[in-house]
C-alpha cells in the first residue's frame, strides 16, 4: 500500500506537497484572527495557500479576512452554516481540489513559524505508512506551557478521553510522535486521500465531538493518525465555545458527549462489535441514568436520555453515514482496541485523588528516610487519615459493611427481625397505592404511605424484584445514614476528620444498628432523613438567611420532612421537638417558624392521601410500642437486641460528654442545644416507653433517634474544636479529656466494627431466622388466614415474621402488647399505616373480652377477624393472660417449642362463601359479643383475591369478608353489602360467580397521579445545579 | 494560654458536667418513678362458658343432665353429645332464670360424655347415672386441663372400673395413662402411651383390662397436646354404679362431704411423689371434730394409692383430708350406702359463700339430701333456695345454721318438694362446702346411693 500522503505528492509532480490550510470564521473569532493569519502568513513551509470562509463572521473579522487574503480566498456563506458544512462546501472548491493536503485551522489557533512543516514532515517524512491525519501540540495561547491537547483516545462507547490533567504543564513529557485514535482540529492536517475516503465531519454533531468521529471514520478507512509535539499550535479562548444548534442552550456538555459518542459508536463500529457495545452502552447509560436520578441531578439525567432520544430519531442519518464509513472501512475494530482506553464508567477524579495520595505517601517516604518502619507507617498514617479522612473512612465502611453483610447478599429472600415481607409482584405495591380500599388486614380506607410508591419505583428498578428492592434499601441504610450524618455536620461547620467520626459513631450507634439488624427498613430510613432534617432546622433559625434562597430551602424542606414521615412517621415528633428547642433559643424565631413551618406544610402537601392516615386514631401512626425503660440501656440507645447493642454502645453517649466539655468557640451554641436535645431525646423516649406520654406522641425509637443524631453531632463539634486549637493550648485537663474522647472513640468505633462483622443479624436467610415453630402455623392450613401476635407489656417485640406490636390493650396484669397480619407477617404495605378503625377497635374488644376471663369462646370472638392462630414467644405472656386464652374452649394449644401457638377452632376465611343456616345468619348479623361467642365453624369456600377485589365460584351462601364495611366502598355483582359481625362486610351469595370489587378507584388513581407529579415538582425544584 | 481563654474553658466543662448531672439524675428519678401502671379491664359482656361431663353410658346406663340457671336471665344452653363417633349438631336449650332443666338421655357408648355450652349469662351442669339399681352422680366440670388425677377406681372380682376420657375440642388430644396401686410401681402401659382421643370424642379407659384384684386403682393422664375432661365410673356386678370427677392438680387438703351413708366409707388416696407423705383426717358432724379413724400422721407410700377406713355415722358429716409439710395428694371419697350400691365424690378443695347443688337422685321415692359442711372457725347461715324445673314453683327459701366445725344437713322437707331442682346455696358470715347425698328406690326394692358435689357459682360483682 503506498502512503496517501506520498500518493499525493506524487499527484502533483512535485516532492514538496501542497497544503491548503482552510479556516471558517463565524462571529466572535476577530480578538484572535489577526494572530492566527499572521502565523499562517510567517509559515516557514513553502507551499501553503489559505482559504478561509466566511461563516457568519463580524466585520472586523471579515474585514481582516478580505486584508490579508482577498476577496478570492474568502468564501462568504450566504447564511451561517456552522464549521462542518463550511469545510464541507469550501473543499467542494477547485482550489481545494488541488492541495495534496487540507489543513484545518481554528481561527483562535496561532500557528508557530515551523508548525506546517513539521506537521507535513509527519505525515511524509518519517517513514511512517498510511498517515492520513496530523495533529500538533496544542497549548494555551496565553500561558504556552499549558498543554490543552496532545492527541485522545475513547473508550469503548465513544466517550473522549485524554491522558492530559487539567491545566497539565508542559515539561516535555509529550514530546514524541504519538499515534492516537483523534487530534485536534486547532491545527488538523489530513491528506486528500483520507479526506475523499473518510467523508467530512458530521455536521450534526458539536465540534469537540465531530472530530473524534471524523478521526476514528479516518482509522477505520485504514489511516494512521499522529500528532506531532515539533509542531505546536497555541489556542485561545475557551476549552469548546460552539455548540452544535439550538440544544447547545439548553443541554449540558454530558449530552453532547453522550449525543455524539453513541452516534460515533453506531457509525464506525462493525455490525458484530455493535451487538455487543450498544446493549452494554445502553446498561451503562441505564446505571448512570439511575445514579444522577438518585443524586437529583435530573438534568443530567434526562441529557442521558435525550441523548439517547436524538440518536433514536436520527437513525436514518446515522445510518446512511454509516453505510458511507462501512463502505471504506480497511481495518477491524480490534485494531483500533489500542487507542481506547478500556473503562466503561471513567472516574478521573478518583485517579486524581489517589495519585495525589500516593505522591503525598512518596514524600513523607522520602523525608522518613533513614527513620524506623514505625515511625514511617505511623507518619504515613497519620498523614493519609489527617489529609483524607473521608476517603480512609469510606474504605473502612466498605471493609466493614462488606464483612458485615457477608450473609445477606445471596439470593434468598431475606426474613426475621421486624423486617416487613414485600409483595412477590412490583405490581402490588403500585395497587395498593392506588386502592380505595387497605388489602392487608380489615381493611378500611386509610391510605398505604406514599413510601410504598418510592418502594415500588426501587422494586421497578431492582429488575421487577421487591426482594432485591428490599435487599438493596436494607442494606444501604446505615452507610446512607453515616453519609448524611457526615454532611449534616460537615454544613454545620464541622471539619471533616470529625464529621467522619461522627458519621461513624452514628452508623455505628446501637441504634442504627439495632435497626438494621431488625430490619427495620422505615427507621433506617428516618435515621437517615433526620441529620438533613436537624441540620435544616439549625439553618433556618440561624442569624444568616439560608443558601439557595428561602423557597429552595422549604422544598427542601419539605422533601426532607415528606421522605421521614413517609417512611416512619414517628420521626416527626424528634422533629418537633428540634423544633421546639429552636423556637426557645433563637435567633431568629420568626423567620424559622416561618420555614419550618413552610415546609411542614410542604411536606403535608406531598403526603396529602397519607395526612387522614397519620391524623386518624390521635396519631397513631406516629407511635411505637418498642421501646425501653431501663435506663443504662437506653442511655446507649441500645433499644433491643442485636449486635452492637451491647454495653460497648455506651461509647456514643460517653463521647458526646466528652466532646460537650471540648467545644468551643461559635460551635458551643449549636453544641448545648444538641446537648439539650439528646437529653429530651432520652428522656422523652423512656416517657414514651413507660407509658407515661399520650398515644400520639409516645415513640421511644424516635426519640432515641433524636439522641443518637444530639450525640453523634456533639462528637463532630467536640472534636472540631479539640483539634482545631490542640496545637496553641498548653497541656492540661482539656488534654486529658481529648485523650479519654479519642480512647472512648477509638475503642468504641472498633468494637462496635467487630461486633457488626460478625454479623449476627436478626435478618437473615429463613431457614436460620424462622423459627422452627413457625412452621407448625404456616405449614398447617392452606389458604388465606390471619395472625394474632401476642407479647407482654415489657420487654421486646414480637419474635418474626410479626413485625412490631401494633396495639397495646391495657388490662392491668394482664396487658398485652399485639399485631396483626396475614399468615406472612408483617407487610412493607402497612409501611407507616397504623392497625386503626372500626376493625381494630371490634378486635380489641374481643381480646378484651378474652382477657378479660368473661368468656371461654375467644375463638369465635376472632373468628370475625379471620384470626386462625394466636402466636406468643413462650414465656413472653403475662400469666394471667396466658390463663385467659388457656381457658378458652374454642382455641387449641399447638405443641411448639418456644412458641405458644393456639389455633382458632372457630376460624373462618377472610374471605369466603359460608354455607351458613338462618341461626348462623343471625349470628353474622349481630355485632354483640354474646351472640359472636356463639359462632361455630361452617362449611366454607376461600375467595380469590384479585386486583380490585375478590372473584369466587358459584354457590349459595353467605359471601363473608374480613374487611371494613363501608356501602361505598364495595360493589358486588347485584347486591349491596351488609354489616357483618358489627364492623365487616358480608354479601348474600345467590348461586351466581362471586365478583366483588371495590368501589373509589378512580379518585384514588387521580390521587396517584396527582402526588407524583407533585413529588416530581418538588424534586426538580430541588434538584442539584448542572453545570453547563 | 492566657486566663480569658481559660475561663470560658472551664464554664464548658462545667456546662458538660452539669448537663450529665442533671440527665442522670433526671433518669434515676424517672426509673424510680416506674413505668404507668396500666389501668384494669373494665368488666364488660356477657359471659360464656360450658361444662364437660364425662358421665358415660351405654345401655345398662341412662343418664339425667341436669342444668341449672341461678341468673336473672335466660341462657341459651348448646349440648353436644360426645362418643367415640363424630358427635352429632349440637342441641340448643333456653335455661329460664331461677330454674332447672333435666335433660334425659342414653347414651349408647360406655365412654360417652356430654358437652354443654352456655351463652349469655351462667349456668351450672350435673349429671346423674343410673342404672335401675344404683345411682351415681357428680357436678361437671367447667375445665378442661392437661393433668387429670382420678383416685377412686376399683378393679376387684366383678367390678368393671372405666375412666371416661373427654376431649370436645377442634384438635386431638394426645396422653400417657399412668396407674397407680397399693403396692405394685406405676403402671404405664405401652397401649396407653401417647394415647389418642379424636377431635369432638370422648372414650372409656377400661381399667380392669388392665390390671385385676386391686382395691385401689388410682389414674394419672398426663396429656402432652391438647386438653381433656376425665372422670372414674365403676360399675359392680349388682348393677352398682358410682361416679367421681378427677382432680386437675393435687393439694394439701380437701374436705369430702357426705350423708346417708352405712358408715361403711374409705377415704381414697393417691400420691404420685416419689417420697412418702403423711396426712391426717378430721370427721366433722353435728358433734364436735374427731380425728378420722385414728389417721392423725398416717403415712402413704410413695407412688401409690392407697384407700383408708373411715367410719362414719349417716348423718350430716364432712371428712376434712390434710397433709403435713404441705405434701400434694389426690383424694376422693368412696361410701356406701344403706343398701349395696356406693356413693362417691371428689369432695372440694376450697371452700365458697354460694354453691349450686344438684340432684343426685334417680328412681321412685327419692329421699334428697343436701349437706353444709363449714370448717370455719365461725357460725355460718346458709340460705338454701330451690331452683325449680321449667315450670315448677319455687319454694320459700330456708335457712339454715351451720356452727363453726360442724356440718348440718339441709331440711329434708325443702328438697322433697322438688327432687329435680338444684340447691342454690349462699351463705353468710363464711365460706362453706356443699353437698348432695341422695337415696333412691331402685328395681328389686334396692337402694341406690350417691353423692354429688355442688359447684360453685361465679362471685356477682
Amino acid at each position: 500500500m503506498t502512503s496517501p500522503a506520498t500518493a499525493a505528492v506524487a499527484s502533483t509532480g512535485t516532492s514538496t506537497p501542497s497544503v491548503l490550510a482552510l479556516l471558517v470564521v463565524g462571529p466572535g473569532a476577530s480578538p484572535w484572527l489577526r494572530d492566527c493569519l499572521l502565523s499562517l502568513a510567517n509559515q516557514s513551509y513553502p507551499r501553503v495557500g489559505v482559504l478561509a470562509v466566511d461563516d457568519g463572521a463580524d466585520d472586523a473579522s471579515r474585514e481582516m479576512l478580505l486584508g490579508s487574503l482577498g476577496s478570492r480566498r474568502v468564501l462568504t456563506n450566504e447564511e451561517r452554516l456552522g464549521s462542518a458544512r463550511s469545510v464541507r462546501a469550501a473543499l467542494g472548491r477547485p482550489v481545494a481540489k488541488g492541495a495534496d493536503f487540507v489543513l484545518i485551522v481554528d481561527p483562535r489557533a496561532s500557528l508557530d513559524k515551523d508548525a506546517v512543516a513539521r506537521l507535513v514532515e509527519a505525515a511524509v517524512g518519517i517513514g511512517v505508512e498510511d498517515v492520513g491525519i496530523v495533529g500538533a501540540k496544542i497549548v494555551d495561547r496565553d500561558d504556552p506551557r499549558s498543554l490543552r491537547d496532545i492527541g485522545r483516545s475513547s473508550d469503548r462507547f465513544g466517550h473522549p478521553s485524554s491522558s492530559l490533567q487539567a491545566g497539565e504543564i508542559d515539561q516535555g513529557q509529550f514530546d514524541r510522535v504519538l499515534e492516537v485514535l483523534c487530534v485536534s482540529s486547532a491545527a488538523m492536517l489530513i491528506s486528500r486521500e483520507a479526506l475523499e475516503r473518510s467523508d467530512l465531519f458530521d455536521e450534526r454533531l458539536a465540534p469537540a465531538h465531530r472530530e473524534l468521529d471524523f478521526c476514528w471514520r479516518t482509522r477505520v478507512a485504514g489511516y494512521r493518525i499522529l500528532m506531532t509535539p515539533l509542531a505546536r499550535v497555541r489556542l485561545g479562548g475557551g476549552v469548546e465555545e460552539e455548540r452544535s444548534g439550538a440544544a447547545a442552550s439548553r443541554r449540558s456538555p454530558r449530552y453532547e458527549e453522550d449525543r455524539a459518542a453513541i452516534a460515533a459508536m453506531l457509525k464506525n463500529y462493525s455490525l458484530i462489535s455493535l451487538l455487543w457495545v450498544v446493549p452494554a452502552a445502553f446498561v451503562l447509560g441505564v446505571l448512570r441514568f439511575v445514579y444522577l436520578t438518585l443524586s437529583r441531578r435530573f438534568e443530567e439525567a434526562l441529557d442521558i436520555a435525550a441523548a439517547w432520544g436524538w440518536n433514536v430519531a436520527h437513525l436514518p442519518g446515522t445510518l446512511s453515514r454509516r453505510r458511507h464509513a462501512q463502505k471504506a472501512r480497511r481495518v477491524r475494530d480490534r485494531v483500533l482496541r489500542r487507542f481506547m482506553e478500556s473503562a466503561g464508567l471513567r472516574s478521573p477524579r478518583w485517579f486524581a485523588t489517589a495519585e495525589r495520595i500516593l505522591e503525598e505517601q512518596r514524600a513523607i517516604e522520602q523525608a522518613d528516610e533513614g527513620e524506623p518502619i514505625q515511625r514511617r507507617l505511623r507518619d504515613r498514617t497519620a498523614s493519609l487519615v489527617g489529609s483524607h479522612p473521608v476517603i480512609v473512612g469510606s474504605f473502612l465502611a466498605v471493609i466493614v459493611g462488606a464483612v458485615a453483610v457477608r450473609e445477606l447478599i445471596g439470593s434468598e429472600a431475606l426474613v426475621g427481625g421486624a423486617l416487613p415481607a414485600f409483595p412477590a409482584r412490583v405490581g402490588d405495591l403500585f395497587a395498593e397505592l392506588a386502592s380505595a380500599v387497605r388489602s392487608t388486614p380489615l381493611g378500611g380506607p386509610l391510605a398505604p404511605s406514599p413510601f410504598v410508591g418510592a418502594l415500588g419505583a426501587a422494586s421497578f428498578a431492582s429488575l421487577g424484584d421487591p426482594q432485591l428492592a428490599q435487599k438493596a434499601i436494607l442494606l444501604a441504610g446505615p452507610p446512607l445514614a453515616a453519609i448524611l450524618m457526615y454532611r449534616a455536620t460537615i454544613r454545620l461547620s464541622v471539619r471533616p476528620g470529625p464529621a467522619v467520626l461522627a458519621a461513624a459513631a452514628y452508623g455505628l450507634g446501637a441504634l442504627t444498628l439495632w435497626a438494621f439488624s431488625e430490619g427495620r427498613l422505615g427507621l433506617l430510613i428516618a435515621l437517615a432523613v433526620l441529620p438533613a432534617a436537624a441540620e435544616r432546622i439549625e439553618a433556618a433559625f440561624a442569624h444568616e438567611e439560608p443558601l439557595g434562597g428561602r423557597p429552595r430551602f422549604v422544598a427542601g424542606s419539605a422533601v426532607t420532612f415528606a421522605v421521614g414521615a413517609a417512611s416512619y412517621p414517628g420521626i416527626l415528633l424528634a422533629i418537633a421537638v428540634l423544633i421546639a428547642l429552636r423556637v426557645l433559643s433563637g435567633p431568629a424565631r420568626g423567620r424559622g417558624l416561618l420555614l419550618t413551618g413552610a415546609g411542614a406544610v410542604g411536606a403535608a402537601v406531598l403526603l396529602f392521601p397519607f395526612v387522614p392516615t397519620l391524623l386518624a386514631d390521635g396519631g397513631r401512626a406516629l407511635s411505637s410500642l418498642v421501646g425501653t425503660t431501663e435506663p443504662v440501656r437506653l442511655a446507649r440507645l441500645s433499644l433491643g437486641p442485636g449486635p452492637g447493642t451491647w454495653s460497648v454502645a455506651g461509647f456514643l453517649p460517653v463521647a458526646a460528654a466528652l466532646s460537650l466539655g471540648l467545644v468551643r468557640g461559635e460551635l458551643r451554641g449549636p453544641a448545648a442545644r444538641a446537648a439539650v436535645a439528646g437529653g429530651a431525646g432520652l428522656i422523652f423516649s423512656w416517657l414514651a416507653a413507660a407509658n407515661h406520654l399520650p398515644l400520639g406522641v409516645a415513640n421511644p425509637a424516635a426519640y432515641a433517634a433524636l439522641a443518637a443524631v444530639s450525640m453523634a453531632s456533639l462528637i463532630g463539634f467536640g472534636l472540631t474544636s479539640f483539634t482545631g486549637s490542640l496545637r496553641f493550648e498548653s497541656f492540661g485537663l482539656r488534654q486529658v479529656s481529648g485523650a479519654a474522647l479519642a480512647l472512648v472513640l477509638g475503642g468504641g468505633l472498633l468494637l462496635q466494627s467487630m461486633a457488626a462483622m460478625a454479623g449476627t443479624w436478626g435478618v437473615g436467610p429463613p431457614q436460620e431466622r424462622i423459627p422452627p415453630a413457625w412452621a407448625v402455623v404456616s405449614g398447617s392450613a392452606p389458604g388465606s388466614f390471619r395472625v394474632l401476635w401476642v407479647t407482654g407489656d415489657r420487654g421486646d417485640g414480637l419474635p418474626p415474621p410479626a413485625g412490631d406490636p401494633q396495639r397495646r390493650l391495657e388490662a392491668g396484669d394482664a396487658t398485652i402488647r399485639y399485631a396483626l397480619t396475614d399468615r406472612g407477617g408483617a407487610s412493607v404495605l402497612d409501611t407507616g399505616r397504623p392497625l386503626s378503625g372500626p376493625g381494630p377497635d371490634h378486635l380489641e374488644r374481643a381480646i378484651g373480652e378474652i382477657l378479660g376471663g368473661i368468656t371461654r369462646h375467644g375463638g369465635a370472638l376472632l373468628s370475625p377477624f379471620g384470626i386462625r392462630f394466636v402466636v406468643a414467644e413462650r414465656g413472653v405472656l403475662p400469666a394471667s393472660a396466658e390463663e385467659a386464652l388457656d381457658a378458652q374452649l374454642d382455641v387449641d394449644l399447638l405443641p411448639a417449642t418456644g412458641f405458644t401457638i393456639y389455633r382458632n377452632a372457630s376460624a373462618v376465611p377472610p374471605a369466603a362463601i359460608l354455607t351458613t343456616g338462618s341461626a348462623d345468619e343471625e349470628i353474622i348479623g349481630a355485632g354483640d359479643p354474646t351472640t359472636i361467642a356463639m359462632w361455630r365453624p361452617v362449611p366454607a369456600v376461600p375467595l380469590e383475591r384479585v386486583s380490585g377485589g375478590w372473584n369466587g365460584p358459584a354457590l349459595e351462601g353467605t359471601i363473608f369478608l374480613s374487611t371494613e364495611y363501608d356501602a361505598q366502598a364495595f360493589q358486588g355483582d347485584s347486591v349491596r353489602p351488609e354489616v357483618a359481625f358489627g364492623w365487616a362486610t358480608r354479601f348474600e351469595a345467590a348461586g351466581d360467580p362471586v365478583r366483588i370489587r371495590h368501589e373509589g378507584q378512580l379518585p384514588a388513581r387521580i390521587q396517584v397521579v396527582l402526588l407524583t407529579l407533585l413529588w416530581l415538582a418538588a424534586l426538580w425544584a430541588t434538584r442539584k445545579p448542572v453545570a453547563r | 494560654m492566657s486566663g480569658s481563654r481559660e475561663l470560658p474553658a472551664r464554664g464548658q466543662v462545667a456546662f458538660a458536667v452539669a448537663s450529665v448531672v442533671i440527665l442522670v439524675a433526671a433518669m434515676v428519678l424517672l426509673d424510680r418513678a416506674g413505668a404507668r401502671a396500666p389501668a384494669p379491664l373494665a368488666r364488660g359482656g356477657e359471659p360464656s362458658g360450658a361444662w364437660l361431663c364425662p358421665h358415660g353410658g351405654a345401655t345398662d346406663l341412662s343418664i339425667q343432665l341436669y342444668l341449672a340457671n341461678p341468673g336473672p336471665e335466660t341462657v341459651t344452653a348448646r349440648i353436644t353429645r360426645l362418643g367415640p363417633e363424630p358427635a352429632a349438631p349440637p342441641e340448643g336449650y333456653e335455661i329460664e332464670p331461677g330454674s332447672t332443666l333435666r335433660i334425659d338421655q342414653v347414651p349408647p357408648d360406655r365412654g360417652a360424655a356430654t358437652y354443654v355450652e352456655y351463652f349469655g349469662g351462667w349456668i351450672g351442669a350435673g349429671w346423674v347415672s343410673s342404672t335401675g339399681s344404683g345411682v351415681a352422680a357428680e357436678p361437671c366440670t367447667p375445665d378442661a386441663a392437661r393433668n387429670w388425677y382420678l383416685a377412686d377406681g376399683t378393679t376387684q372380682l366383678d367390678e368393671e372400673a372405666y375412666v371416661i376420657v373427654a376431649n370436645p375440642f377442634a384438635a386431638a388430644a394426645v396422653m400417657d395413662v399412668v396407674i397407680y396401686t397399693a403396692d405394685e410401681a406405676p403402671i404405664r402401659d405401652s397401649a396407653w402411651t401417647d394415647l389418642i382421643v379424636p377431635a369432638r370424642r370422648s372414650i372409656p379407659l377400661r381399667l380392669d383390662s388392665r390390671i385385676k384384684g386391686e382395691t385401689v386403682v388410682a389414674v394419672v393422664l398426663e396429656v402432652s397436646v391438647g386438653r381433656v375432661a376425665a372422670a372414674a365410673l365403676g360399675i359392680g356386678d349388682g348393677a352398682q354404679v358410682r361416679s367421681t370427677l378427677g382432680w386437675t392438680e393435687p393439694t394439701t387438703g380437701a374436705t369430702f362431704p357426705l350423708m346417708q351413708g352405712s358408715g361403711q366409707t374409705e377415704l381414697l388416696l393417691l400420691s404420685a411423689a416419689q417420697r412418702s407423705i403423711r396426712f391426717g383426717a378430721t370427721v366433722l358432724s353435728e358433734q364436735q371434730p374427731r380425728p378420722a379413724g385414728g389417721l392423725t400422721e398416717q403415712e402413704h407410700g410413695p407412688a401409690s394409692a392407697g384407700a383408708y377406713a373411715i367410719p362414719v355415722d349417716s348423718g350430716p358429716g364432712a371428712i376434712q383430708l390434710f397433709t403435713l409439710e404441705d405434701a400434694p395428694v389426690v383424694g376422693a371419697l368412696r361410701a356406701l350406702g344403706p343398701g349395696e350400691d356406693f356413693g362417691a365424690t371428689a369432695g372440694a378443695v376450697t371452700a365458697s359463700d354460694s354453691w349450686l347443688v344438684f340432684p343426685a337422685t334417680s328412681g321412685v321415692s327419692p329421699t334428697p339430701g343436701a349437706v353444709v359442711v363449714n370448717g370455719g372457725d365461725a357460725d355460718v347461715w346458709a340460705t338454701v333456695e330451690l331452683l325449680p324445673p321449667v315450670g315448677g314453683t319455687a319454694a320459700a327459701p330456708v335457712t339454715v345454721q351451720v356452727p363453726a366445725h360442724s356440718a348440718v344437713a339441709v331440711p329434708p322437707e325443702l328438697w322433697v318438694l322438688a327432687p329435680d331442682a338444684a340447691l342454690l346455696i349462699r351463705t353468710d358470715g363464711g365460706a362453706v362446702v356443699a353437698l348432695a347425698a341422695s337415696t333412691s328406690r331402685g328395681e328389686g326394692d334396692t337402694q341406690a346411693f350417691a353423692l354429688s358435689m355442688g359447684v360453685v357459682p361465679p362471685r356477682e360483682e
